[in-house]
């Protein structure tokens, strides 16, 4: 019983950790390859957008 | 592995790391003060409540070591940058298992404050070793 809830606290603190981490940094902030990918992606979308608008007029 | 991790953590799998090692680190100072109190060295509370703490804290921190030593290899491996890090970690696994071993047979019962002390230290130098780098941004 001792043994279950230990094992239980670790994967609690396991669990708060990743989720305090990662909503205090965001997603993929580490990973600066992923994050140019992402802003790229962003930029081209917003690019489409603002052709596609003008084509409309 | 590498991509359930990175997946697990969102991308931000050295900061998770950090975190949990320090939880680990500052548990680990917690163990020793209980230690202490179990073996009379520090009359603060009864021998036998600060073994029972000891003991469910120690079983937390082992789940909690080896968590954190499966992420770093499945992201990490073994970079050639960190030797005393990964011999330190290893060094901490095997005195970890030889502590666990000691403790369910309940033969060799004198060497466990050794034991002890000993993964401590190592707990330290494998904290010592990368976070503080990490922290100061240079990793």
């Amino acid at each position: 019983m001792q043994l279950l809830g230990s094992i239980i606290t670790a994967i609690a603190i396991i669990a708060v950790t990743i989720a305090v981490v990662t909503s205090q940094l965001g997603p993929f902030k580490e990973d600066t390859e992923r994050q140019e990918q992402i802003q790229e992606q962003q930029e081209e979308q917003r690019e489409d957008a603002e052709d596609r608008r003008e084509d409309e007029r | 592995m590498e991509d359930f991790v990175v997946d697990l953590t969102r991308g931000n799998p050295s900061s998770v790391k950090t975190v949990l090692a320090s939880v680990i680190l500052a548990l680990a100072v917690y163990q020793l003060l209980l230690a202490a109190i179990g073996y009379r060295k520090l009359p603060l509370i009864s021998e036998q409540a600060a073994f029972f703490t000891h003991r469910a804290s120690g079983d937390a921190i082992a789940v909690l070591i080896v968590f954190v030593a499966l992420m770093c290899l499945a992201v990490f491996g073994f970079e050639g940058d960190y030797a005393l890090h990964i011999a330190a970690a290893i060094g901490a696994l095997v005195v970890l298992a030889i502590k666990i071993a000691v403790v369910r047979s309940g033969k060799g019962g004198q060497f466990l404050p050794y034991l002890g002390t000993l993964l401590f230290l190592l707990l330290a130098i494998t904290w010592f070793t990368v976070v503080p780098d990490f922290l100061a941004g240079e990793d």
